[in-house]
């Protein structure tokens, strides 16, 4: 497997008032070619903001104050704004989390499948109208000659996420980035976009960057897994290791919060405590106040990501105990 | 149904009977001005005499001025008839004088009466409306696009950028505007032009606070990022996502600007700084006709009126426009 993506130690933070919120740190990982990495985790947890830092589109007053994220061996945190913008798109692209505000609403569909096709591919009006109807009938929209001169408001969004996805793949990216695709749509929705974006993966060879606070659509999907906590990579490695024996105490938690049918519990499990404010982040393990099975070693000092067989990643000293 | 967001608000508006009204009243006004001479002119239409058909009205257009060489001397005027002519509905041009005929009142061979020159007002209200619309377009231009273009770089940039601009702003909307345009037509000297310059680089900044704050809620929306996603510049992302946006609410603020900018017009042209004479205008019209008011009712009756009219025409359609964009007055999708 080649890597195509390789994210070292990216730290991103906001600076608000005089104490910066230090948003992800010290993330580090690698997208192969043609495979899923799932990133997982609770809402703040800093996955949206890594998405966003792969194309520079961090929301101010973010900064990228260090790190390197090389996309084919050149660093993307170097590239001017021009350089950037050809990365944007035609070999990076982004879906976002809310299909019903990601397009714009005072145009029809096919011109803005048909814009981000002229910005890209060298391509006449007819031309990119011929492949825009072709894009749209590829992520199953019906009739889609017809629904090209449609506006945004007359689709659902689950029709919305398909054309979001339509222009995304318009000037074949090597990699989607994928920030929550499915969670403003209702369930049987989800698994119909989801299985059309993997079905286009693998025709199309394409790496997928899927954000998610769902763990059952990484368990399907995702080749590799990495779950971020408060900032952090908390365990990272290939799925089916994962799920066969989750290494942190915060992943073992996540999965016991995972009602399952049939289960006799009338409670869910959850993890005690909240996350801490990532303002000042406490020396040792981020985890620390909500975990289990803490010792007073893990406060002493910082934990870092413990390696063991198969690429596995832990940032827990007890993961051996 | 097939409507994007112009349509939706076409349908909105078109429910307002009144504002319906005045729209038709605007674009009435409008193609007066447009055709003013074609229907307040002196000269006939078509000329017929000896066997001969002449276009004394059109030469006089397409020519600028000048006259048919063989009718040179002849007297055109509807009294003196030989041959056929076809005047236009008022017969009269706006600097003909006659001293025969000074202040009299509406009757049927003056529907408006005649000015203190024997001008006739009518004549002279038409093509007074082409200053009032002239410039109460081309200054509202002027100063939209100068508010778009600052609104939109400071509401996109943020940040000091923003900061700067907003200041400026504050510090511009503290002028007095008419004391300003005031002086700055007492330095350039009154004209036409410098009219509608001065009323345009002065009052963008409530365009400017409008754009700018439309860019402020517009540019978090996911499609403005999306648009960054695939690769788009920021002048493209604030032309041609942003911008189409935010234009409604310019859209009401303009429709009331140029009812605010007939209306200083007319101020400056009734204190002597507007257009000169004897181009007419309505405020000039109005100024002049103070020395009769005792018994002239109709000098200052009517073009106080057709103030009065244009700029409640202009204020009921802006105001069904703020309406139908009212997203909680929406009937549904």
């Amino acid at each position: 497997m080649t890597a195509i993506l390789d994210v070292q130690n990216l730290g991103v933070r906001f600076p608000s008032g005089g104490r910066d919120i230090l948003a992800v740190r010290d993330v580090s990982f690698t997208l192969y070619k043609g495979s899923t990495l799932g990133f997982v985790g609770e809402s703040g947890c800093g996955k949206s903001v890594t998405a966003y830092a792969i194309l520079k589109l961090v929301p101010q007053p973010g900064i990228i104050d260090s790190g390197r994220i090389l996309y084919q061996g050149r660093d993307i945190l170097r590239m001017d704004d021009d350089e950037i913008r050809k990365v944007r798109g035609k070999e990076i692209a982004m879906i976002f989390q809310e299909p019903m505000i990601s397009l714009n609403p005072v145009f029809s569909i096919g011109y803005q499948i048909s814009e981000s096709i002229m910005l890209h591919l060298r391509m006449s009006k007819r031309e990119a109208r011929e492949y825009s109807i072709e894009l749209l009938k590829s992520v199953g929209i019906p009739d889609p000659g017809k629904r090209y001169n449609s506006y945004p408001h007359e689709f659902s969004g689950g029709m919305r996420q398909r054309v979001m996805i339509a222009i995304a793949l318009s000037a074949s990216p090597s990699i989607l980035i994928a920030d929550e695709p499915t969670t403003a749509l209702d369930v049987t929705i989800q698994a119909q976009i989801l299985e059309m974006l993997l079905k286009i993966q693998e025709e199309r060879q394409m790496s997928l960057l899927l954000i998610t606070h769902d763990l059952g659509i990484v368990a399907n999907i995702a080749d590799e897994i990495a779950i971020m906590y408060a900032g952090e990579i908390a365990e990272y490695g290939r799925s089916i290791d994962i799920f066969k024996k989750p290494g942190h105490p915060y992943t073992r938690g996540l999965f016991k919060a995972i009602p399952r049918i049939g289960d006799p519990r009338s409670e869910l499990a959850t993890i005690p405590g909240m996350v801490p404010s990532i303002t000042s982040p406490p020396t040792g393990c981020v985890f620390y106040p909500r975990c289990p099975i803490r010792i007073k070693k893990c406060i002493q000092a910082p934990v870092p990501l413990l390696h063991f067989a198969n690429k596995r990643l832990v940032r827990c000293i007890r993961y051996k105990d | 149904m097939k409507a994007g967001y112009w349509g939706v608000l076409w349908r909105e508006f078109s429910k307002n009977r009144l504002a319906l009204a005045g729209l038709v009243i605007v674009i009435s006004l409008i193609l007066l001005a447009l055709c003013a001479p074609l229907i307040a002119n002196n000269k006939p239409y078509i000329y017929i005499t000896e066997g001969k058909v002449y276009l004394p009205l059109f030469y006089d257009i397409i020519t600028n001025g000048k006259e048919y060489a063989e009718l040179k001397g002849t007297d055109l005027s509807k009294e003196k008839f030989t041959g056929f002519k076809l005047f236009p509905p008022v017969a009269y041009s706006y600097s003909e004088y006659d001293l025969d005929s000074i202040v009299v009142p509406p009757s049927r061979k003056h529907l408006m009466g005649t000015d203190e020159q024997g001008r006739d007002l009518l004549a002279r209200m038409i093509y007074g409306s082409r200053v009032s619309i002239f410039i109460g377009f081309i200054a509202v231009i002027i100063y939209v696009a100068i508010g778009i273009i600052i609104g939109s770089i400071a509401g996109y940039y943020g940040g000091w950028i923003d900061m700067v601009i907003s200041r400026i702003i504050e510090v511009i909307m503290c002028f007095p505007t008419f004391f300003l345009i005031l002086t700055i037509l007492a330095l350039w000297g009154p004209s036409l032009a410098s009219v509608m310059l001065v009323i345009g680089i002065t009052s963008w900044p409530g365009i400017a606070r409008i754009v700018r704050g439309e860019f402020l809620k517009l540019r978090e929306m996911d499609f403005v990022v999306a648009s960054q996603a695939v690769g788009a510049a920021d002048r493209w992302i604030i032309f041609r996502h942003i911008l189409p946006n935010a234009l409604a609410p310019v859209l009401v603020s303009a429709t009331f600007g140029i009812a605010s900018t007939i209306l200083i017009e007319s101020s400056l042209s009734f204190l002597g700084f507007g257009v000169q004479p004897p181009t007419p205008s309505w405020g000039d019209i109005l100024s002049q006709s103070r020395d009769f008011m005792d018994f002239a009712w109709w000098l200052t009756f009517i073009p106080g009126f057709a103030i009065f009219i244009t700029i409640t025409a202009y204020n009921l359609v802006g105001d069904a426009l703020q309406d139908a964009m009212n997203p909680k007055s929406l009937s549904g999708k």
